[in-house]
């Protein structure tokens, strides 16, 4: 096929599980998320009210509106999920606890 | 709902019941020459989409002046038309015992060993070319196979038609679906998902180039794959003659991610539709022309 890009890496990025003194912390990401949300046109709710217990859906993500927010979650943490972990994210919360390990500030 | 608009619901869907028993008892000779005669009713009564066709085959440089469009139009109204009611005979003929009798698969090694991994998920991304019900069924026969499609606006005839192209290992997902990882799920459980990438979209959209001329195009299959990884292939059926077809396959398509979301959604949805009309170039009556695929 006519494209002459380059898999994207998975490997190419923080991975590990230790958490270290350059880890971001829980409200920390918690107000990154904020920011990356507001830029989200879809967002039907007051941002500020999201708490970790909001699901995707009720913030107004569709099936495919939240393949963009995930995508700049991945570049603002620097992190790629598997499968099996993005599945898992349902709820704010689900993504935070994904993300406190693994996101450096 | 209005009442004319619903009458003609009612009525529509009414016809496709009509048609859709008397797939199970026409023979499949008779039904082929009826669909050729409503294409050709279509073409004359629908004086809208006559008109886009021709004027989509115009714009896309397929033909040299007004009789050849009229003719290429005409042509792809019938194709339309023998989609519909070949589908409705194939649903009834396929099996897993048989269907490479009907349909012939073109693919490389890599694309074969693709689509046999069950524990790895597949997007295939297609177009409104020869009968792409066909090749949904056909991909089924391979690995379950979940049909992203847009809801008709017509609900009874949606009802309707959604019994017919969904078969054992064919479901259908509306792309409008409000589960945020309703796509996701079914990619991490390792089943096929294919997706159409040449209608005009109105949101979730890039503006890429078709026949060298702005298309606004879905990005979904791009964001698909550039959130999951999961490998990207293209799949369009040409149909070769009443009830054959040959189902040609592209890629992997490899896309880089350089971090920003618009321009990656873009180059991967340009090389897909690189690859549409790469294929409608080759086989113009056989694409469903009939769309306005150029709307601003």
């Amino acid at each position: 096929m006519g494209s002459s890009l380059e898999p994207p890496p998975r490997a190419a990025v923080a991975t590990t599980n230790l958490i270290g003194p350059d880890h971001m912390t829980k409200d920390e990401i918690a107000s990154a998320l904020r920011d990356l949300l507001r830029q989200q046109k879809q967002i039907k709710v007051d941002v500020n009210a999201i708490q970790p217990e909001t699901r995707f859906d009720q913030l107004g993500f569709d099936s495919l509106s939240i393949l963009d927010f995930l995508y700049e979650v991945e570049n603002r943490f620097a992190v790629v999920p598997e499968m099996a972990d993005l599945v898992r994210m349902q709820k704010v919360g689900d993504l935070i606890d994904y993300l406190q390990p693994r996101a450096q500030s | 709902m209005t009442w004319p608009r619903e009458l003609r619901y009612r009525l529509e869907a009414g016809a496709a019941r009509t048609l859709l028993v008397g797939a199970g008892i026409i023979p499949p000779r008779c039904l082929i020459a009826f669909a050729r005669w409503a294409g050709w009713l279509a073409f004359h009564l629908w004086r809208e989409r006559r008109r886009i066709a021709i004027e989509n085959l115009r714009a896309a440089g397929l033909a040299p002046d007004e009789a050849t469009a009229h003719e290429l139009a005409l042509e792809s109204f019938r194709t339309f038309c023998l989609m519909v009611v070949e589908t409705l005979v194939v649903r009834q003929k396929l099996t897993p015992e048989n269907w490479q009798q009907f349909v012939t698969l073109h693919w490389s090694e890599e694309i074969r060993g693709l689509l046999g991994r069950r524990d790895q998920g597949l997007i295939i991304a297609s177009a409104h070319l020869g009968n792409w019900e066909v090749a949904a069924r056909a991909a089924s026969m391979i690995r379950p196979l979940v049909y992203v499609h847009r809801p008709l606006s017509n609900p009874h005839l949606q009802r309707l038609t959604y019994g017919t192209r969904a078969g054992a290992n064919l479901r259908l997902v509306s792309s409008l679906d409000r589960d945020p990882f309703r796509f996701l799920e079914m990619l991490a459980r390792g089943e096929l998902v294919a997706l159409m990438v040449d209608q005009h979209a109105g949101d979730q959209r890039v503006q890429v180039q078709f026949f060298n001329r702005p298309a606004w195009t879905t990005k979904s299959v791009a964001m698909l794959h550039l959130l999951t990884r999961v490998p990207l292939i293209a799949a369009f059926a040409i149909r070769t003659g009443p009830l054959r077809y040959e189902v040609h396959f592209a890629g992997p398509v490899q896309a880089r991610r350089t971090g920003n979301r618009d321009q990656d959604a873009r180059d991967l949805t340009q090389a897909l539709t690189d690859e549409v009309e790469r294929i409608v170039r080759q086989y113009p009556t056989q694409y469903m022309w009939g769309h306005r695929r150029w709307k601003p």
